[in-house]
């Protein structure tokens, strides 16, 4: 992630990956968000002001997929650097779904 | 992998501690929500074998793989991952066993981590 992107937003559902990340985020001296899942995320991307979103992709209600297809057609993308998390689960359980 | 190796790889603590500003304490909360998480999701991985709920088994199977490999759990990780896969290609029927092979190794799992976590 670039130097430029300070407010970043960790989506992640599992804590310990949410503390993980914050802290070494932080200890970069970036401002952290988190959200435990794409709902929230969009809430939060909604509220505040965020340069950078760290997205996991298998999490419970809205998934990353289901996350990024809404930051792409509200155009909050356009305004965020995105990096993807995790690799999707080995077997698909949406073929028809892609990033 | 043999039964004989080690439950955790130290190298993956040190890469976390380095990757989380060095904090010894900081790694302390990481091992202790790693553990406290790991029980829960292997209540919820056992009721599901118990219940043959391959879509129960998925998401604590994913979490615990996930956590596991992050701690450096690399032999609890794998079970999981098979446990994971069973879930999402439905067979689960015979997943009982799997999911106590998992537990079995999360203890010793838990033992390596305080032992590695001790003074001195």
């Amino acid at each position: 992630m670039s130097a430029k992107v300070g407010r970043v937003l960790v989506v992640d559902d599992e804590r310990l990956n949410r503390m993980v990340l914050r802290r070494a985020l932080e200890a970069e001296r970036r401002t952290v968000s988190e959200a435990p899942n794409g709902t929230v995320a969009l809430e939060i991307l909604a509220a505040e002001p965020i340069d950078g979103v760290l997205l996991d992709i298998v999490m419970p209600e809205l998934d990353g997929y289901q996350t990024l297809a809404a930051l792409k057609a509200d155009g909050a993308f356009d305004r965020t650097s995105l990096l993807v998390e995790a690799a999707p689960p080995p077997v698909s359980t949406s073929p028809g779904r892609s990033p | 992998m043999t039964d004989d190796a080690r439950a955790v790889n130290p190298a993956a603590l040190e890469r976390l501690l380095e990757m989380t500003g060095g904090d010894p304490g900081f790694l302390g909360e990481l091992v202790a929500t790693y553990l406290e998480d790991a029980g829960v999701q292997l209540g919820e991985m056992l009721a599901a074998a118990e219940a043959r709920s391959a879509e129960g088994m998925v998401r604590p199977a994913h979490s615990l793989k996930g956590n596991s490999a992050t701690m450096g759990a690399e032999r609890l990780a794998e079970l999981c991952l098979q446990l994971e896969s069973h879930g999402r290609s439905g067979t689960v029927d015979d997943a009982v066993d799997g999911v106590r092979a998992a537990a079995a190794e999360f203890e010793r799992v838990k033992a390596e981590l305080k032992r590695l976590r001790a003074p001195g």
